[in-house]
């Protein structure tokens, strides 16, 4: 898996470097030059990690990291590294103190540098994967009521965590259709084989790989007779559409919950 | 914060004022002491970084790739030695500037100078000098001036990432020269330009000591030690401007020269 990361700094040359030095180790990049910039690129890229300079004009680090983790609730819990020529002790306590994951000085030890991303990446993974276990136990748990019998199978959704999914989940619920969120589209088989559902819904970017690769990867997919739904972002990249038609609908995640609901409502 | 200089009445008010801007000149000292530590990292950061690329990826890389390596480094050499004269410089003044006594200094050159300087360096903006109405001279330490206005020209540019167009201006108010340099840059819209004011006016009024806006801080600095006064405009909505205003001619000398002046002579100078 080739894991995302943004790279933010003011610094062109150092940028370029970093960039160059990350994707020699196989990470796929995208770059901001300011703080304001980076939220942008981090809503638009949704990166497996961030690693940020502090000091930039229009909006600095720790502003970024402020806004990230107060206003974006999807993004709240995205690692941030800071990347920075601010060497003293108490700049590194308060840039803890404002919430970052870890703090790498300037000028940069690329060995720790990337044992420290390799790290933050590695628990991300293992924390989805727990939620993704407690969410299903959870759910079958609940399912296991006898009360439970005569309600509808679940919607599969599979998701890249940083998306903001809501208008879906509002819509199923809407429907009185339970749901089971994952996160990696390289187990989308795997998550098949759990149980049957009622309807398949992945985001073009699960964690893991893009929907066309995880359908392309599934042995279950195309076999699974029930409703496939891909989500679309509005502000997503520039669209490979062959894989579309092995969906129903293609549905944008700026719409209306009563226009998810009522696409969803079609088949399901 | 601004440095009120008015007549004292007694040697207790010469000596308390004394005290506080030798207090602000120790605090300006200690920022400078980490402002420096953080100015020698980036470069530093470049050099290694790049360095360390040409270390690993020799073999695969083709002479071109070296050839731009190497001159990523040299030029990085070259403004690292810029840098580390330039904070010499500023230190010295720092330290020196509390007993500055006036001089004469040709403002009118010294702007085209810094303007013509300055466009070397920074080869994405464009420098626009236009200072006809300027006074021929004024009042005060020529190298002292220099290294505001410097300061000054190098930190907006610096805000608007090295991209767009810098207009330093100057002419003459009452008593006064006012010297405006505006930055401009088309990639960032009217509220970039905002944030990028409120980001610098918040900084200016807070104790943190390094942001962007530091270079600005030690410029207010100089400034306000040369008699003078340094604002950020903030109702021009697309550029980002500060404001100098020098005086023409000397005022009242510092106040430790005041301090000075009233122990050697016994009289309020």
């Amino acid at each position: 898996m080739s894991a995302r990361i943004v790279v933010v700094e003011d610094e062109k040359e150092i940028q370029n470097l970093i960039v160059e030095e990350l994707e020699d180790e196989g990470y796929e990049i995208a770059t901001a030059d300011n703080g304001k910039e980076g939220i942008e690129a981090i809503k638009r890229f949704k990166p497996h990690l961030v690693l940020s300079d502090i000091t930039m004009p229009v909006m600095n680090g720790h502003e970024m990291l402020v806004e990230l983790r107060e206003k974006h609730a999807n993004l709240r819990s995205m690692p941030i590294v800071f990347l920075s020529a601010l060497a003293d002790r108490r700049h590194i306590i308060e840039g803890k103190k404002l919430g970052v994951d870890d703090y790498v000085t300037k000028p940069i030890d690329f060995e720790l540098l990337l044992v420290t991303i390799e790290a933050r990446i590695r628990e991300v993974e293992r924390m989805t994967i727990q939620k993704e276990e407690q969410m299903l136990k959870l759910y079958q748990s609940l399912m296991a009521q006898p009360e439970m019998a005569s309600k509808p199978k679940p919607a599969l959704i599979v998701s890249n965590q940083w998306v903001d999914i809501d208008p879906v989940q509002v819509s199923l619920k809407k429907l009185g259709i339970p749901f089971v969120t994952q996160h990696r589209g390289s187990q989308l088989d795997h998550y098949l084989d759990q149980k049957k559902y009622s309807a398949i819904l992945i985001t073009d970017q699960t964690n893991d790989m893009s929907a066309k690769l995880t359908i392309a990867n599934s042995e279950r997919f195309k076999a699974a007779d029930t409703p496939k739904y891909l989500l679309l972002e509005d502000d997503a990249r520039a669209q490979d559409m062959s894989f579309w038609p092995q969906f129903r609908h293609v549905i944008s995640l700026g719409k209306s919950t009563e226009e998810i609901a009522e696409l969803i409502s079609e088949a399901v | 914060m601004t440095r009120e200089l008015n007549a004292p009445d007694s040697i207790d008010e010469l000596l308390l004022q004394a005290k506080l801007a030798e207090d602000e000149l120790h605090r300006l000292q200690e920022e400078l002491i980490t402002f420096a530590g953080h100015e020698f990292r980036t470069p530093l950061t470049i050099i290694d970084t790049a360095a360390r690329r040409l270390d690993k990826k020799a073999g695969a890389y083709s002479p071109e790739e070296i050839r731009a390596k190497s001159a990523i480094i040299r030029t990085t050499v070259t403004r690292l030695v810029a840098l580390v004269e330039r904070t010499i410089e500023v230190s010295k003044l720092v330290t020196a500037g509390m007993s500055k006594q006036s001089a004469i200094c040709p403002l009118k050159s010294q702007l085209s100078d810094i303007c013509r300087v300055q466009q070397l360096h920074y080869d994405e903006i464009d420098i626009h000098c236009d200072v006809d109405d300027a006074p021929e001279t004024i009042d005060g330490d020529c190298r002292f001036i220099e290294v505001m206005l410097e300061r000054t020209v190098q930190a907006c540019a610096k805000m608007i990432s090295g991209v767009g167009r810098l207009e330093l201006s100057a002419w003459s108010e009452a008593e006064q020269v006012v010297i405006s340099c505006k930055a401009l840059c088309e990639i960032f819209t009217s509220n970039d330009f905002e944030d990028v004011r409120q980001q610098l006016t918040d900084f200016m009024d807070c104790d943190r000591l390094l942001d962007p806006g530091m270079e600005f801080k030690l410029s207010r600095f100089l400034v306000e030690m040369q008699q003078g006064e340094f604002d950020v405009i903030t109702d021009v909505p697309n550029c980002l401007e500060i404001e100098i205003r020098l005086p023409v001619r000397g005022k009242a000398s510092p106040v430790t020269n005041q301090v000075t002046e009233y122990i050697k002579t016994g009289a309020r100078s």
